[in-house]
């Protein structure tokens, strides 16, 4: 009952705040239409790679190859961080 | 250094290959029982009869309940069954495209023209068929095999079984099927027409049988029985069964099992019913115990009071889900009496059969039940606080954080409910919207269901009583007896209403039942003295406790109350609250939503894993889809040995990478 309150008097307030501003416009249903088929075919792709590789593999690679293709930046954020953090 | 990832490379594919090994039995098996497709030109599927003689019979004696559901053969298992691996499997040698379901590992996916392999598993097996037309070929442990065709008739999506190799023909009439009123007497008598069609003019080839044999159930008190064996034409034994009907009803289960033996191809055998009536007033009713199906009942009566004979041609089509029922599909009038005529000397008919033969036409089917026929009729009022009573135990854990809420419930009828009839279950339960959320096949009447409720809500339970038929019935169309409904009050708690049967009270075939308190009553542990003619209740330490119990389980259910939201406020709280930033960021919104369901479908292997897409439009005109599961199953152990290769040589590219991006630091630092 408190929580639903809380929630509740949460909702309020944001239509408050916000009820009045204009809605910002919707993307065209034709292009939409578009990028659901693009993100459905991606999907599509991605699943059938990892029915190959098998959904264990697949995270498996999925998660190096992040971690290979990220590792300069992620190289240098640590580098960065220890240069501070260092005493 | 390339030496070491050459050698990386041996080791994981070697390891990756052992799946190999099984697959490459599986092939071999593939090739020991493959058998040639049965084309276009049968109409029934053998297969059951094989099932039924070989491998029900096996399971049956390993602790293993088949039984068969619309397209689904289902095998359920008892728990101390010790399962062998690979135990049973068939081969699906499919002419056109199918879709195969085995045990919903990848269900629904279509598979193309080809020969499939299929093995149990260690929780059973459930296999879907949905397909046209193939043999199947079905393998048990100790080697044997059986085989038969399936096909679908046209514009049917449900296969029809055939009787045509069955040791046993099993008619039934199952409860509550024949009526007489008023009360009078009725002579049955069953003839089998053997091989043929209906509507062909195929011979018509008698062979032997056994009738009237009453399975289970009980007459009426006053009810004569009795059965006679005459033989009939072409050597053919024809009985009777008499059944005088004292009573307005016979409650009974009326069987016709033949032994014969026919010939594989031929396509339905013709049972034949006759029933004689004792005047013209007297009116038979034939009433299906379930009013699904058939629609309506059969009524009998005729213009001419000595012949009031009726005939009702069955043919058992022993269909999936509905075999075993009683089939009022008339043959052409015709057919019967052009044999008939043309063997007018036949010595092989009663009397009274010769009397058919005179009759004029044959009774019509009549839509409507008997005067007075309010649909199946409960044994009697109380029914389910009697004897047939269920005690449902749950147990509830809890989080309270809506998503925990485990509820266990283990409903236990007694089975012993006349005869040797075993009860089977289905349970249905329905979120607090009314919508199924839980649909369960036929079980066993001990088994119990689990679910985990999303959160603290009401939510209604409906259990069905399914009555099997007679114990010779193993695989009888299961006939529902009445639903049971529950309220099922998920407080996070308890579970109110299912556990206080007390409170039920059966309101047109449906129980329904009040919600408990979950406070007990604590005034049975009061002390009452009698002193001088006068009561004395007194408080004793029980019901100090408790009141302590209900304290603690009022603050429980209060806080709860007070802290937790319903899952059905905390749900459409959420909606409206997505729903108004959508409206109102639009295109901002749009698109971090589509960026976030890509990674989601990225993630969840179970929303994208998939071996075959069909890229959306056409290219040159048509379109094509890339399935890898038809090289999968049309070569196993290669693609095992691709996959294999493809996830070795990733692995050992990507280990190479990142020791060049390891080395490229060390060197650098």
């Amino acid at each position: 009952m408190i929580v639903e309150f809380i929630l509740g008097a949460l909702q309020t307030v944001v239509d408050f705040l916000f009820g009045w501003l204009p809605s910002i416009p919707s993307i065209p249903s034709d292009i939409m239409d578009g990028i659901n088929t693009f993100t459905a075919s991606v999907s599509d792709v991605v699943g059938l790679i990892s029915y190959l590789y098998t959904p264990v593999v697949f995270g498996l690679v999925f998660g190096l190859l992040i971690a290979i293709l990220l590792f300069d930046p992620i190289l240098a954020f640590i580098k960065w961080v220890y240069h501070y953090v260092k005493p | 250094m390339r030496r070491f990832f050459l050698i990386l490379s041996a080791i994981l594919f070697s390891i990756l290959s052992v799946p190999l090994l099984e697959n490459s039995s599986a092939n071999a098996w593939n090739q020991q029982y493959f058998v040639p497709n049965c084309g276009t030109t049968g109409q029934y599927l053998t297969i059951r009869q094989n099932i039924e003689a070989n491998l029900v019979d096996h399971l049956k004696a390993n602790g293993v309940t088949p039984m068969f559901d619309s397209q689904l053969l289902v095998f359920s298992r008892t728990s101390n069954f010790q399962q062998i691996p690979h135990e049973w499997g068939f081969v699906y040698n499919a002419t056109e495209d199918i879709i195969l379901d085995l045990n919903a590992g990848q269900r629904g996916i279509r598979r193309p023209v080809g020969t499939y392999t299929g093995y149990s598993t260690n929780e059973g097996v459930t296999w879907s068929f949905l397909g046209p037309t193939t043999e199947v070929s079905w393998i048990y442990p100790e080697g044997t095999q059986s085989r038969g065709c399936m096909m679908y008739r046209n514009g049917v999506t449900r296969p029809s079984w055939l009787a045509a190799d069955v040791p046993a023909l099993d008619l039934r009439l199952y409860d509550e099927a024949l009526q007489i009123q008023p009360e009078g007497e009725a002579e049955i008598c069953w003839s089998n027409l053997g091989s043929g069609n209906c509507n062909s003019e195929g011979v018509k080839k008698y062979t032997t049988f056994e009738i009237g044999q009453i399975l289970g159930g009980s007459l009426p008190e006053g009810t004569e029985s009795t059965s006679v064996t005459y033989t009939g034409h072409g050597g053919a034994t024809c009985n009777a069964s008499h059944l005088r009907f004292l009573g307005s009803k016979a409650t009974t289960t009326i069987a016709v099992q033949t032994n014969s033996t026919n010939v594989l191809g031929q396509s339905t055998r013709t049972v034949e019913v006759y029933f004689h009536l004792e005047n013209e007033q007297t009116q038979l009713f034939w009433i299906p115990a379930s009013p699904a199906y058939p629609k309506g009942a059969v009524a009998v009566s005729s213009d001419k009071p000595d012949v009031d004979v009726f005939r009702a041609t069955i043919r058992q089509q022993a269909q999936l889900g509905t075999g075993n029922r009683w089939f009022n599909i008339f043959c052409e009038e015709g057919q019967i009496n052009d044999y008939l005529v043309s063997n007018p000397n036949s010595s092989g008919y009663s009397s009274w059969q010769r009397k058919f033969i005179s009759s004029e036409g044959v009774v019509p089917l009549d839509p409507n039940y008997p005067p007075g026929y309010l649909g199946p009729e409960l044994p009697e009022s109380g029914f389910f606080k009697t004897e047939y009573t269920p005690t449902i135990g749950y147990t509830l854990t809890t989080d309270y954080n809506l998503t925990a809420h485990h509820y266990n419930a283990d409903i236990k009828i007694p089975t012993n409910l006349g005869g040797e009839l075993v009860p089977k279950l289905r349970w249905t339960l329905y979120d607090p919207d009314k919508e199924t959320v839980l649909n369960t096949q036929v079980t066993d009447i001990l088994s119990p269901y689990s679910y985990t409720f999303p959160g603290i809500d009401i939510y209604y339970l409906k259990v069905e009583y399914i009555h099997p038929g007679p114990p010779a019935a193993a695989f009888a169309d299961n006939v529902q007896l009445v639903p049971i409904e529950f309220k099922l009050n998920v407080n996070g708690v308890f579970v109110v209403g299912s556990s206080d049967l007390n409170s039920c009270t059966l309101q047109t075939g449906v129980l329904v039942c009040d919600e408990a308190s979950p406070l007990k009553d604590c005034s049975e542990f009061n002390t009452i003295v009698e002193i001088f003619d006068t009561e004395l209740e007194f408080v004793s330490a029980e019901t100090f406790s408790c009141l302590a119990d209900n304290f603690g389980t009022w603050l429980k259910v209060t806080l709860i109350d007070l802290f937790a939201p319903s899952y059905s406020f905390f749900n459409n709280w959420s909606t409206d609250f997505q729903s108004f930033w959508e409206d109102k960021l639009g295109f901002v919104y749009q698109s971090l939503d589509t960026t976030v369901v890509l990674f989601q479908n990225t993630v969840d292997s179970s929303v994208t894993t998939k071996c075959s897409i069909s890229p959306p439009g056409e290219f040159y005109g048509s379109s094509f889809d890339l399935d890898v599961c038809v090289f999968e199953d049309m070569y196993p152990a290669g693609f095992t040995a691709i996959r294999a290769l493809m996830i070795a040589i990733t692995l050992v590219g990507l280990s190479f990478a990142g020791y060049r991006k390891y080395m490229s630091v060390t060197r650098t630092s």
